[in-house]
């Protein structure tokens, strides 16, 4: 595989894979380093890029690991068990925007149900994939699915109401 | 009828157990409820355009030699290496000092065997030479000649 093919392959992923950094790591030169490095690591094995017949989920993959990586060297995993920190942000959606209220909140979950979410709403991935990409079980995702999904969308129906 | 079917499909949402096509659905229902409170949820999940993606193709190498990165690490490492070198050249100057090696090159040895010779030849030339003369210079020195003399007087007086 030359760069000419590597780049048609890779390139309709950028956005994704870049879209799915900035929201993990929520700071935009980490994210664009994450970028970097996860591109020059998938060159590296474009081998295996050729006999996938899931390159999006390969990438992906790749690109979590990445993620998980800086995000526990920067002190920011979230364990999942810890006190739901969320429920402190203030609900004045008078004068803040929805969506930035879902992005503090979404900041605010355990780092794996931000994963799920990240995949599953974000980059659409089915259940079976996320479970390859994650090593989680279907079960698992759904609940933990259920309790992100909850914890950012209920206080805005409250709020509806 | 719609509303029953939105909160079904809102609560199979929250619960993550909708099929991909029930989602599609999930969607539909609330594009037509804009004062939906999911809406603002799937308005931000499916937002995919407000990012601004970095043309990481003018920026990266992926040639297989080494990145410019990389090389100019190298050369960090090695100016490193060397002013350690050299301050500890200047700081500890003893320990650049070689002692001498007590192990000998075939060439010295044979050098060194040859001198002996020479000089053992040398040696055996001059006592091969000088010790006839000394015979005869201690046959005729003149204490021992003055004594050869007075012995003979003494003899013949006698």
């Amino acid at each position: 595989m030359d760069q000419d093919q590597f780049w048609l392959m890779i390139g309709p992923l950028n956005s994704n894979l870049f879209g799915f950094a900035l929201r993990m790591l929520n700071d935009r030169p980490l994210a664009e380093d994450a970028l970097q490095d996860v591109l020059e690591k998938l060159w590296k094995m474009r081998k295996r890029l050729d006999s996938n017949n899931n390159i999006k989920s390969f990438a992906m993959t790749v690109m979590k690991n990445k993620c998980i990586d800086l995000i526990r060297k920067k002190g920011r995993y979230i364990e999942s068990n810890e006190p739901e920190a969320y429920m402190t942000i203030e609900s004045n959606y008078e004068h803040i925007d929805m969506i930035e209220q879902l992005k503090k909140r979404m900041n605010l979950l355990p780092t794996n149900q931000k994963l799920i979410v990240e995949l599953k709403d974000f980059q659409g991935f089915s259940y079976e994939e996320i479970e390859e990409i994650t090593q989680m079980s279907v079960n698992t995702l759904r609940v933990n699915l259920s309790r992100a999904r909850k914890k950012l969308t209920e206080p805005l129906r409250d709020e509806w109401r | 009828m719609n509303g029953d079917r939105l909160k079904v499909l809102e609560k199979g949402f929250l619960e993550g157990t909708l099929t991909p096509e029930e989602e599609t659905e999930l969607k539909q229902l609330v594009a037509d409820h804009k004062d939906h409170h999911l809406s603002a949820y799937f308005q931000w999940t499916g937002d995919t355009e407000s990012i601004e993606v970095p043309d990481m193709r003018q920026r990266i190498n992926l040639d297989n030699r080494p990145s410019a990165f990389r090389i100019q690490n190298l050369i960090k490492i090695a100016a490193v290496v060397l002013l350690l070198v050299a301050a500890t050249w200047l700081l500890r100057p003893e320990l650049f000092k070689t002692s001498p090696s007590n192990t000998y090159s075939q060439v010295e040895i044979d050098k060194s065997y040859q001198a002996t010779l020479e000089t053992l030849t040398a040696m055996a030339d001059f006592l091969n030479e000088s010790l006839p003369k000394a015979e005869e210079c201690m046959n005729i020195s003149a204490p021992f000649k003055e004594l050869n003399t007075l012995e003979n007087r003494e003899t013949q007086e006698q």
